[in-house]
């Protein structure tokens, strides 16, 4: 931590080579060390599962309603590798999929052209918070009446819910650029294609990715949300099944495996992104 | 064309002409009472001016006196109220490829390297590739940042930043400069670093047989008087020209920089600008202050 990097700006040097040698960084007391955080994370992670699997076969809570960790643990062993439980993961998948690539690009194209045109944001843009604020899972029997017990009934949810958020998230992007950068490209002579390609949406990104992130983990909420009211398959479906037969464990076990899901996909969110925003970093 | 000008001495056309410019701008007030609504602040008033090509003129003066709206007009980004403003006998407009424009902020694009930064206004006038990457390196070594082409906004220091982005200013070749302090944002000693660099450049620079022109905006008396030919001082409220002065001291003068600041004959001149500048700020100011903004019914 104490090597001299060339950093870009100039580094007072000491006047002086006869004061005395640096002093040593100083050490971090135990409980502010990596070591000890992860440790830490650990046991709590640890003492709540066995809470958890005491109070379970004590009795202390009623086994029927919270299973318990070991019961999880078999049931996942059984059930996701299960043919059901394949066809779900497929289906639930598919519809987030489907529906996260429909609703980012539509979503994002229309925060765009409403963040560039004052007139088609004048027509349109005070429309867009009263829609957005219905709560969408609400709209869920109306798309099964119209669609049926379909994919496309959970993806129209699920866009229903992504589109409305990049839209708003792209728009803001686009007024947030930055004053004097349009003011030089202008003056440099950048005009419509290039001045958006070069200027606008580079610097719509950052702002843009947060909004993916978010994206994601709503996609997957419309779509098991719109599998729970009704649907032939799905993740969503399997937990209404499970839990209405008082099979606990397995749906814990379908929990653990969207969580799963979901921390993997984040993670590959934190990869793209740290590729596509290198200049982002001192 | 020569026929219909008289002429009345065998003095070249001005590149520049600011004839009686006056600039009004409208300040929509936001829901803060009637009064504040409409108030209009008058920016330029009774502005005559003839730049010569070739010529450095620094424009000082306290902000609001509307030195940078002067910049803007030139750049074609603002239309005058009243009057009009001539470059080469036209009207200015956007953009001009015989512009480079330099910021008080760098205004680099954060995504791009330095050289990729540096290529920008040549991307622009049609330059391929290879032409553009070799430009803009030679510029990046001109301005003294050979070996950090690569990186980004972030990774320099402010005082790398306006080098680049006066590399960028100079990439393409512009026969006008506008500069609006360039170099405010820097502390005293990479200031007076990059004022030499930038003087070194534009006393050695040819374009055909005379310099570029430069229009230098400043708050910073001192620096005007060492950079440029002529110094034309503005007051606030309204924005107005209160004296326009040659500088006669030699040139080159870039590596004289330093010494130059404390002979008697800069001293001199920066003494009596100096009492034109803040002198006015004592007595007329406040009234002046008045005058400026005016309140529509």
């Amino acid at each position: 931590m104490t090597t001299i990097t060339e950093t870009a700006r100039p580094v007072p040097q000491p006047a002086a080579q006869d004061k005395p040698a640096e002093r040593p960084a100083k050490r971090p007391k135990f409980w502010q060390t990596r070591a000890f955080i992860i440790t830490a994370r650990l046991v709590i992670c640890a003492a709540f599962l066995v809470l958890w699997e005491v109070a379970s076969r004590r009795e202390w809570v009623d086994p029927m309603l919270f299973g318990n960790p070991t019961g999880v643990w078999t049931a996942m062993v059984e059930y996701l590798p299960s043919e059901r439980s394949l066809a779900s993961l497929e289906a639930t998948g598919g519809a987030v999929g489907v529906s996260f690539v429909i609703g980012s690009v539509s979503g994002t194209l229309a925060g765009l052209v409403l963040g560039l045109s004052p007139v088609v944001n004048g027509v349109f843009g005070p429309f867009l918070a009263p829609i957005n604020s219905v709560p969408r899972i609400a709209l869920a029997p109306l798309f099964i009446a119209w669609f049926g017990l379909t994919m496309t009934s959970k993806v129209v949810l699920a866009v229903s819910i992504v589109f409305f958020i990049l839209a708003e998230n792209a728009r803001s992007a686009v007024w947030s650029v930055d004053a004097d950068l349009m003011t030089m490209a202008r003056v440099v002579g950048l005009k419509r294609a290039a001045l958006l390609w070069k200027v606008v949406l580079p610097s719509a990104v950052p702002t843009m990715f947060a909004g993916l992130r978010l994206t994601f983990t709503y996609a997957l909420l419309g779509v098991v949300a719109s599998e729970m009211v009704a649907a032939t398959g799905g993740l969503g479906q399997d937990i209404v099944l499970y839990s209405s037969s008082y099979q606990i464990n397995t749906v814990f076990a379908i929990l653990v495996e969207l969580m799963v899901i979901a921390v993997v996909v984040n993670w590959i969110f934190n990869l793209v992104e740290r590729r596509l925003l290198v200049w982002q970093e001192t | 064309m020569q026929a219909a000008t008289p002429a009345p001495a065998a003095r070249p056309a001005p590149l520049i002409s600011f004839r009686d410019v006056r600039q009004v701008f409208r300040l929509s007030g936001k829901g803060d009472g009637s009064a504040a609504r409409n108030r209009e602040l008058v920016a330029l008033q009774d502005v005559n001016v003839d730049i010569q090509a070739g010529q450095f003129v620094a424009l000082v003066g306290a902000s609001g006196c509307g030195k940078t709206t002067m910049l803007n007009m030139l750049a074609g980004l603002v239309e005058p109220t009243h009057g009009e403003v001539l470059l080469d006998g036209r009207a200015p407009r956007l953009p001009n490829m015989d512009i480079g424009y330099m910021f008080a902020r760098d205004a680099l694009l954060p995504w791009r390297t330095a050289r990729k930064n540096v290529e920008l206004p040549l991307e622009t006038r049609g330059w391929g590739r290879k032409e553009r990457r070799e430009r803009a390196e030679e510029m990046l070594e001109l301005v003294g940042l050979k070996g950090r082409e690569s990186q980004y906004r972030l990774q320099l220091s402010q005082g790398m930043r306006q080098r680049v982005a006066l590399a960028r200013t100079l990439a393409p070749d512009p026969s006008l400069l506008l500069m609006d302090e360039p170099f405010a944002a820097l502390d005293a000693r990479t200031k007076l670093t990059l004022q030499a660099e930038f003087l070194r450049i534009w006393e050695n620079n040819q374009n055909g047989d005379r310099r570029k022109t430069v229009i230098f905006v400043t708050h910073d008396l001192q620096e005007a008087v060492l950079l440029a030919d002529r110094v034309i001082v503005m007051l606030p409220h309204p924005g107005r020209i209160a004296e326009d002065r040659v500088i006669d001291l030699p040139r080159p003068r870039a590596e004289l920089l330093g010494e130059l600041q404390f002979t008697k004959e800069f001293q001199d001149i920066t003494h009596g600008l100096f009492e034109r500048l803040e002198g006015a700020i004592g007595d007329r100011g406040a009234d002046a202050a008045k005058q400026g903004e005016t309140t529509t019914p």
